[in-house]
């Protein structure tokens, strides 16, 4: 394994044990919760509204057998369903849908959004590549697959774009069921629909299981939730399959993916291609994980930051030719292939 | 291929023709003229080997012998099935008179050479041959020898875009795969390619740190030397060569030499022993060759295999990438590719001109050639297209057209 690749894995790893994991291993910031009270006050759900403390245990939005976590908000959050609360809790999407329906004030608001565009600022869509929890499953997924000997499903560039579409329609859904069921006349459907995407979302069914807690995987009681929960199934089977024959389809589609990923192009993290060094090899445009194809297709120097890449830094690291791709940190190098080559320095040209 | 066919005329084609094997080519006087100028004691075992494979003593390991030509045939699929690639193409005057017998007339005179060494019965240790459709004269050189020997027509096509062929190359390279393993009864497998593009890869790397140190020092390891270790390459067993290469570069790195010839570039037409005129002659100009473009040097050994998906068919696609979608054949589509390459390695390595060589007879080459003049006018490099045969006769004219580049780059210098 490259050096790039290796250290992208570490990163995911600690990442996914501090994430799911953290709630255990820093116990004191652990909060009770009959007091429920918050690292960050101003987030706490308004008196009346529904909360996690409201919701029964066994429902849906609440695996049994874990306790309230802490509500804290850096830039995309791992999931709500993490067992014994993960030190951080919910994605951009839970952010978003839980203070649309709590109707939260902007002012409280600021402080998180703030720090989340200014983390998206800087690294871009670096979350999807190094850290997410569940692009990390996938790609172990997607390993276990390779080690299966079962080649790669290479999904055609319409079928991506409208899997994104798929994505946005699914969060503008999401946010507007959670704008009305914050409204005071609809506040009685709010037990049902609170954070409509993440009672599909497969994170609800794959989350617990970190923490060896049985998701609530058979929620039949009313005809709303049996139909999220067969919806949940069906998108954990997308989810599944998607990860498994293809690589990272499903980030394509992701909603969370998908806010991060307004702010790729002007990140501070930057792909810089030199293309009199580019000899169409396709190696780059062939590792892409996101099958996107624009570092191989560019025939002007320059920046290459798209949308829908995950930074993952594959195309840097596979590049034969050294100088040809790049990262720079706003404009500057940084030197990553050399830092990381050392003295072997395996691309002479 | 239509059997039958071949068969029936390309036997009486073997029937008229009278062999010349008994006259011996003068291949090896020529050898040890260029190994007593090597300054890279090293070397010896390369020359050595060569010797041996020119006069038909070259021990191959105990597997079957696999042929092949051009950079477009993936050795890592034939090593990976346990047998021995020998690359064989061939410029040599001798053989291409005596090729002469069987396609007479204005055709490439590496497929004449290639034809006269089969006919003479110089490659019949090999099991099968492997024909690319690179260009026209190889496509009929398949069948031209199918006759003699066994072969499998390769053709990847002439468009080297990945994003249109990449599943085509994949499943062409497949095929050809799976018919090494029924033809050669292994089973072959990941594990096994594995290991072969391991092999490769390290070549590349070793490559790599040679033709980098060229571009700084190109006396320490002459163009003579370089070029017998390419040829050496061909043949040999890639691990021994791997491990001779590492040799020659360890004392390389110690015998430091200034070079103060302007360094040059030499782009086009393989060089390939023993048609060594053309670097024979840029050393007697004063004129060093520091670097090549090349489609037996730099075309392919520069790129290493770059796995992505380690299943059989990941493999498979990475190598059709590196041989097809990374080649610098002139055959394929990709013009702009060579000119980009020869622009950046002159600004890279600071050279000072660039040489375009041209076998008399092939197309290809020669079409291009307004084009990188044209590029390379435009910033200011320093060109020369030379075109010539396999014959020794405009050695004298050669020499003095190159004395004359050497003189407009150093004018250029100034
Ligand atoms: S797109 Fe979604 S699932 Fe994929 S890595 Fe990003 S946040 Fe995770
Ligand atoms: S473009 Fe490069 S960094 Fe972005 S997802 Fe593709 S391989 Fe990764
Ligand atoms: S890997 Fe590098 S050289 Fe190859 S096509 Fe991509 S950018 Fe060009």
């Amino acid at each position: 394994m490259k050096k790039i690749t290796m250290t992208r894995r570490i990163v995911q790893v600690f990442c996914l044990i501090l994430l799911v994991y953290g709630g255990y291993i820093f116990k004191e910031w652990k909060q009770s919760p009959e007091t429920e009270q918050s690292l960050f006050p101003a987030l706490k759900a308004p008196a009346g509204s529904i909360s996690i403390t409201k919701l029964e245990k066994g429902s849906i939005l609440w695996p049994s057998g874990a306790t309230p976590v802490i509500e804290n908000y850096p830039p995309s959050l791992v999931c709500r369903f993490n067992p014994k609360g993960g030190m951080f809790k919910a994605c951009i999407l839970h952010f978003f849908s839980e203070n649309l329906t709590w109707q939260t004030q902007l002012k409280y608001l600021l402080p998180y959004i703030t720090l989340f565009i200014l983390l998206c600022f800087l690294l871009g869509r670096m979350w999807c590549g190094w850290v997410c929890p569940i692009g990390t499953t996938g790609d172990f997924l997607t390993f276990l697959r390779r080690k299966m000997n079962i080649p790669v499903k290479r999904f055609p560039q319409n079928f991506r774009i409208n899997l994104s579409f798929t994505g946005y329609g699914l969060m503008a859904i999401a946010l507007t069921i959670s704008t009305i069921i914050g409204m005071p006349n609809f506040a009685r459907y709010q037990c049902y629909w609170f954070l409509p995407y993440c009672q599909i979302c497969p994170a609800r069914l794959i989350c617990p299981l970190f923490g060896l807690i049985k998701p609530n995987w058979k929620d039949f009681s009313t005809s709303i939730t049996t139909t999220f929960t067969i919806l949940a199934w069906i998108v954990l089977g997308l989810f599944i399959a998607a990860f498994y024959f293809g690589r990272r389809v499903w980030c394509h589609m992701c909603p969370v993916g998908l806010i991060n990923s307004w702010f790729n192009k002007g990140a501070g993290v930057e792909l810089h291609k030199k293309s009199i060094k580019c000899i169409k090899c396709g190696y780059c445009a062939d590792a892409c994980p996101m099958g996107l194809t624009k570092m191989y297709e560019m025939d002007k120097d320059g920046i290459y930051n798209q949308n829908s890449c995950i930074m993952c830094l594959r195309c840097v690291e596979v590049c034969p030719r050294k100088g040809c791709l790049s990262v720079k940190f706003f404009g500057k190098g940084i030197k990553i292939k050399d830092f990381f080559r050392g003295k072997n320095a395996k691309k002479i040209s | 291929m239509q059997k039958k066919f071949l068969d029936r005329y390309g036997r009486t084609v073997l029937k008229g023709f009278t062999s010349t094997r008994s006259i011996k080519s003068n291949a090896n006087s020529e050898l040890l003229e260029y190994s007593s100028r090597s300054k890279n004691s090293s070397m010896k075992k390369f020359y050595q080997a060569s010797e041996d494979f020119e006069t038909g003593k070259f021990l191959y390991p105990e597997k079957p012998v696999v042929g092949y030509f051009c950079s477009l045939v993936p050795e890592e699929l034939i090593l990976a099935c346990n047998l021995h690639p020998v690359r064989l193409c061939c410029e040599e005057n001798f053989w291409t008179q005596a090729g002469e017998e069987i396609i007479p007339g204005d055709v490439c005179p590496v497929v004449k050479s290639i034809c006269g060494k089969f006919y003479n019965q110089m490659y019949d240790r090999f099991d099968l041959v492997v024909v690319p459709g690179s260009c026209d004269p190889k496509t009929k050189l398949a069948e031209l020898l199918s006759p003699l020997k066994e072969v499998y027509f390769l053709d990847p096509g002439r468009d080297c875009e990945y994003l249109k062929n990449a599943d085509i190359w994949e499943e062409k390279y497949t095929k050809f795969f799976d018919f090494l393993k029924e033809r050669f009864h292994c089973s072959s497998g990941r594990k096994h390619l594995l290991s072969a593009c391991k092999k490769t890869n390290a070549r590349t790397e070793i490559f790599r740190k040679i033709y980098q140190f060229r571009t700084r020092n190109p006396e320490a390891i002459n163009s003579f030397d370089y070029y017998i270790m390419i040829y050496a390459s061909f043949f040999m067993d890639i691990e021994i060569w791997n491990n001779l290469a590492e040799n020659v570069y360890r004392e390389a790195l110690e015998t430091r030499e200034i070079c103060k010839n302007p360094k040059i570039l030499l782009a086009g037409t393989p060089v390939i022993f023993p048609n060594f005129k053309i670097i024979d002659v840029i050393e007697q100009a004063g004129l060093s060759l520091a670097a090549d473009i090349q489609c037996t040097t730099f075309g392919r050994f520069y790129n290493p295999v770059e796995i992505d998906e380690d299943t059989d068919s990941g493999i498979i696609r990475a190598l059709s990438l590196k041989d097809i979608a990374g080649s610098i054949c002139p055959c394929l589509l990709n013009l702009e590719k060579l000119v980009n390459l020869i622009v950046d390695a002159v600004s890279q390595y600071n050279l000072d001109g660039v040489i375009y060589y041209n076998l008399r007879l092939c197309q290809v080459f020669d079409i291009q050639t307004a084009v990188i003049r044209q590029a390379l006018k435009e910033k200011d490099i320093p060109f020369i297209s030379i075109k010539t045969d396999l014959g020794n006769q405009d050695t004298g004219q050669l020499k003095t057209r190159l004395e004359a580049f050497r003189e407009m780059i150093e004018s250029h210098r100034k």
